[in-house]
């Protein structure tokens, strides 16, 4: 973010800390998808996750007096939409959700032209795979790959060192290619 | 080759670009010699660039609006304070008026309490449960930062 979009979006923060409910939600505008789509990898379940998000920016608003600066909004936000949805995943497990019934929503790919479909094919299957780990492997590799996050601010989200961080990543980049590989195996360029 | 190969995890920092300037040249230059290295290398970059590529999802609808017409306007931020610290600290309000009426009941005299000590102490024990938060107000642990449920 540039330092005038930051210095922009601190003075939205402050009038959103301050009850104001218009400024809140231009901040969720901006993170909406960035959260849904967070929450929808987590859980592979497109109507859970959009109720999820809408939990997720009402506990934000009323945590949000308690943000101080020195974390990132985004950040804090994604560390809100993780408890939240380790959370369900937890729920889940208690009532013996089957991790089959939790593979993610995915479209089977419609045929189209051959390079496109391989392309669609793949990505399933990558979804599958990440599907298939441990909500801990999939939630870091969805912060450092699809939200970009570096290290501090995984460290920050998941309340880990940098150390662990570097490890559990590595991990979890194994776990999935154990998944992933066999699938993508059949798929043609 | 004479060196060992290095670990996955370093493997794995490399491809992040995060591995110290010491350590990121030695790796470097085994991966240039180790083609089973240099395959591990490439295959966590694939993966990388495909988790990239996924497509980015979208919510469809505009929760702002939806959020804006759910939220009751909060109070101004100044004397909002004091009433926020009142009301998230409800469970020690509730223990410190269980231990005034415990105290009544006991016989014990308040006089010398006073209702200084009465009406700071709710706000003292809130405090603390602040205080356990980190700071930047990251949640330890699910729900930390989340002392009041949301109605829905
Ligand atoms: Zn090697």
């Amino acid at each position: 973010m540039h330092d005038e979009d930051a210095s922009q979006e601190a003075a939205e923060i402050a009038r959103a800390r301050a009850g104001d409910t218009g400024a809140f939600a231009t901040l969720v505008r901006r993170y909406q998808d960035r959260v849904f789509g967070f929450v929808l990898r987590m859980t592979g379940a497109r109507e859970e996750a959009m109720e999820l998000t809408q939990d997720i920016f009402l506990k934000a608003w009323t945590a949000l007096p308690d943000w101080r600066p020195d974390a990132r909004l985004s950040t804090w936000l994604l560390q809100i939409a993780r408890n939240a949805t380790l959370d369900v995943l937890r729920r889940r497990e208690r009532v013996g959700f089957s991790a089959l019934d939790a593979l993610p929503d995915v479209a089977d790919p419609a045929p189209g032209p051959d390079a496109h479909y391989a392309g669609r094919q793949r990505q399933a299957l990558l979804l599958e795979a990440l599907g298939q780990i441990a909500p801990a492997h999939r939630e870091i590799l969805l912060l450092r790959e699809i939200e970009d996050l570096s290290y501090a601010d995984i460290g920050t989200a998941l309340g880990l060192t940098e150390g662990t961080v570097k490890s559990r990543l590595a991990r979890a980049r194994l776990a999935l290619l154990a998944r992933y590989r066999p699938l993508a195996g059949g798929v043609d360029d | 080759m004479t060196e060992a190969c290095p670990d996955h995890e370093a493997l794995s920092a490399l491809a992040d670009g995060v591995l110290l300037a010491s350590a990121e040249e030695g790796v470097r230059t085994h991966v240039a010699r180790c083609p089973a290295c240099a395959a591990r290398l490439v295959e966590l970059q694939a993966l990388s660039e495909a988790l990239r590529g996924l497509p980015r999802e979208s919510l469809g609808f505009d929760l702002g609006a939806r959020i804006e017409s759910r939220l009751p306007a909060r109070a101004q931020p100044t004397p909002q304070r004091r009433w926020r610290l009142g009301w998230r600290s409800l469970v020690p309000l509730a223990g410190a008026a269980a231990a005034l009426v415990l105290g009544l009941r006991l016989g014990v005299s308040l006089v010398s309490a006073g209702p200084v000590q009465t009406a700071v102490l709710p706000a003292v024990q809130a405090m603390s449960v602040f205080d356990a938060v980190p700071p930047g107000n990251l949640c330890p642990r699910p729900h930390a930062c989340l002392l009041v449920s949301v109605s829905r």
